[in-house]
């Protein structure tokens, strides 16, 4: 028995040699412990970063079971899964299911994307079509100029009459009597649904 | 009795062998992979936070938008667009229901409060040179207030 025990010390000894090696070179290895929790730190920061809260807008261009394929505002194709948690709101406020869900429905889904901008969804609700922005520029050169409305000349030579109001907004602390023909000025203004649209200025910059 | 002690000393052998193939490979594995204190060539650099413009387009008008980011989540009612273009030129900002003309500074940032309305914002920041050339970049954000 004692000759058993021996032999056995005997051979683990390179075992333990090693070990107690590894163990001794302990401040040589730290640069490589140190490697080892800077990667760790950058896969979790990674991780971190790729799943974000997201939401998006667009319209539904194909379905199947949990997935909605989205064609977004900006035209991008977008994936989204909605699991049986998701909350769906219909356009009449109340609550639906992914059932209810149609081809062509304009959506505005929020949840959790990951790296690859696949989004989970938590929340999603039916909206109506964006409406088109009837927001317009205008960049030009004052021509006319009364107390209720600018005449302006665009850069690409047309004449532009655009109504001021109350409510047109002065930019960087001008006023309105600075404006004054031959002033160059950019116009944000709205357009009236009428044909030719008539303009109402929202805010303008006046160059110095 | 013999033959017992023989196969004690065998099976030893062996394992002492075994653990002292493993701790040396563990080992050699650990010292390869000692990071090259060199700094790493650098592929691409690109800043963080900048939207690309969703559809590429020959920008007349350098113009980078560092915030908000798009498609991100809002739980207040504002929020902060800022970015960089020309210097002392303007910028029109318009979201949803709301609408300011700001100008970039002397270094061309420039920076300016938009309120959001409940749900999605389609943000436009369109930034103009001297000459009424223009470039216009666009962000969603989405102010709610429900926990997501």
């Amino acid at each position: 028995m004692k000759i058993i025990l021996f032999l056995l010390l005997l051979f683990y000894s390179p075992a333990l040699i090693l070990s107690v090696h590894a163990q001794s070179t302990t401040p040589s290895t730290s640069p490589i412990r140190d490697s080892v929790k800077q990667k760790v730190d950058e896969e979790l920061a990674q991780i971190k970063q790729a799943v974000s809260k997201k939401a998006y807008l667009g319209v539904i261009s194909s379905q199947s079971e949990a997935t909605l394929t989205l064609t977004s505002w900006m035209g991008q194709t977008q994936s989204v899964l909605v699991g049986t948690d998701a909350v769906v709101k219909l356009k009449s406020g109340k609550d639906g299911t992914l059932t209810d869900l149609k081809i062509n429905d304009y959506i505005l889904v929020m949840g959790d994307a990951d790296s690859q901008n696949k989004l989970t969804a938590k929340r999603l609700l039916v909206v109506a079509a964006p409406p088109v922005d009837k927001r317009t520029s205008f960049f030009g050169t004052v021509t006319k100029k009364t107390s209720s409305s600018l005449t302006l000349t665009t850069t690409k030579n047309e004449s532009v009459d655009i109504k001021l109001t109350s409510s047109t907004v002065y930019a960087a602390k001008a006023k309105a009597a600075d404006v004054k023909v031959d002033s160059k000025v950019l116009v944000l203004a709205l357009g009236s649904s009428s044909t030719p649209p008539a303009y109402s200025a929202l805010s303008i910059y006046l160059f110095p | 009795m013999k033959k017992e002690v023989f196969l004690a000393v065998f099976v030893g052998f062996a394992l002492g062998l075994i653990i002292t193939f493993g701790i040396w490979t563990v080992n050699k594995s650990l010292t390869t992979q000692t990071p090259n204190t060199s700094p790493a060539p650098q592929l691409s650099q690109s800043t963080p936070g900048v939207i690309p413009s969703p559809t590429p387009e020959a920008s007349l008008v350098a113009l980078t938008l560092t915030n908000p980011a798009t498609e991100s989540i809002s739980s207040t009612a504002t929020s902060s667009v800022s970015g960089k273009t020309l210097p002392n030129t303007p910028v029109i900002i318009t979201s949803e229901s709301n609408q300011i003309i700001t100008a970039s500074d002397s270094t061309g940032n420039f920076t300016s409060d938009i309120k959001l309305e409940a749900g999605y914002n389609r943000i436009n920041v369109t930034a103009y040179d001297a000459s009424g050339n223009s470039t216009t970049k666009s962000v969603l954000v989405t102010f709610t207030t429900s926990k997501i």
